[in-house]
């Protein structure tokens, strides 16, 4: 049960960890801090299991596990499952999902429309920033190659990762290739 | 400890194994739901298999002895709920990147050159947040009145939380960024 707490406190850490970086951070680069604060929990973890009586002082011999490699690796799973989940709730819904953006948006006392949204996110009428800048990240990653003016052709890599993408969407049928 | 592990794996195996032949014979809408009932319907089992099958899992006994069976259970269903979790969030990797989609729709087209204007015209700007919109609504969040979207109380009481978590992390209201960071 030793692992199980020392994860448990050790996530506390990251969590308390992870709000002092945010608001230190003037860097829109969110996902590195969250990395970092993992990085520096994995000591944090590896000195508290370390140092820390098998009893933790106050568990009873019936609490406590037999084999401490295991408990320690149960610890340490059960501690990048917890970031795993803080990193895709804190990171991907509250700072920078887009569903709840516009939720805070409309927030506001005269609500918002689709003109508006597309004013503060600079999207004009002309073009389209979002597709755009995910188009010149594959060709960048070589995952397709431009063929001229706004003309693109997927290269071997890409078809790959999508073949995959879409042979697991068919296995669980969900997504688009459904 | 490592029977409740091994238990959770395996029901998790198990109960991937279950949500994808029933996807494909029941259909259902939403893949989370159908997820979710299905990890729901697994703790009780989970809770039945970790006393009943006490016995059958070999070199086991020797590893834990002395335990009491309340503290490998406790572990084991935490165990089972995260793991759970992680899966779920693996499953949206794998469907909501617009990236993905956009390397997928051009893949469609083999080796034959794609249009950008075509691709925007499937994973636009406007497409995006109208959608949005129109899920918002759909689920109660929101309210439209003519060109413009408010929100509902349920919408409010959600923005709450989010303000406050927002404030926490010392992250401005609205995240002013643009459309190409989305």
């Amino acid at each position: 049960m030793k692992g199980l707490i020392v994860a448990s406190l050790s996530f506390l850490f990251l969590v308390a960890l992870a709000i002092l970086l945010l608001r230190r951070n003037k860097s829109p680069n969110y996902l590195g801090i969250f990395f970092r604060t993992f990085a520096w929990t994995i000591p944090f973890y590896v000195v508290l299991y370390r140092m820390s009586k098998p009893d933790l002082g106050f568990l009873g011999d019936s609490w406590v596990f037999a084999n401490g490699w295991l408990d320690f690796l149960n610890g340490l799973l059960i501690l990048v499952m917890l970031f795993h989940c803080f990193v895709d709730v804190t990171y991907a819904t509250v700072i920078t999902g887009f569903s709840n953006n516009l939720i805070l948006y409309m927030a506001r006392p005269e609500g918002i429309s689709l003109q508006e949204v597309k004013e503060i996110y600079g999207a004009g009428d002309e073009g389209d920033p979002v597709v755009q800048n995910r188009l010149e990240q594959l060709v960048q990653r070589r995952y397709a190659e431009r063929c001229g003016e706004d003309s693109y052709r997927v290269l071997p890599k890409g078809r790959r990762l999508a073949w995959i993408a879409a042979g697991l969407q068919r296995i669980w049928r969900i997504g688009g290739a459904v | 400890m490592l029977r409740g592990v091994l238990l959770s794996l395996s029901l998790t195996a198990v109960g991937i194994i279950v949500q994808i032949v029933t996807a494909h014979a029941l259909r259902p809408r939403k893949m989370f739901n159908h997820a979710l009932l299905i990890f729901v319907g697994s703790f009780p089992v989970f809770v039945f298999l970790y006393y009943a099958t006490a016995v059958f899992w070999p070199g086991l006994p020797a590893a834990e002895a002395g335990m009491s069976e309340l503290p490998g259970l406790i572990n084991g269903l935490l165990f089972h709920a995260l793991l759970f979790l992680n899966y779920v969030q693996c499953l949206y990797y794998l469907t909501q990147p617009v990236t993905l989609r956009v390397l997928m729709e051009m893949a469609r087209s083999g080796d034959a050159v794609v249009r950008g204007r075509a691709i925007n015209a499937m994973h636009s700007f406007d497409h995006m947040v109208s959608t949005r919109f129109e899920v918002l609504v759909l689920h109660q969040f929101a309210r439209r009145e003519g060109e413009r979207y408010y929100l509902t109380q349920k919408g409010e009481r959600f923005a709450l939380v989010f303000k406050f978590l927002r404030r926490l992390f010392g992250i401005s209201y609205y995240l002013k960024r643009a459309a190409t960071a989305i």
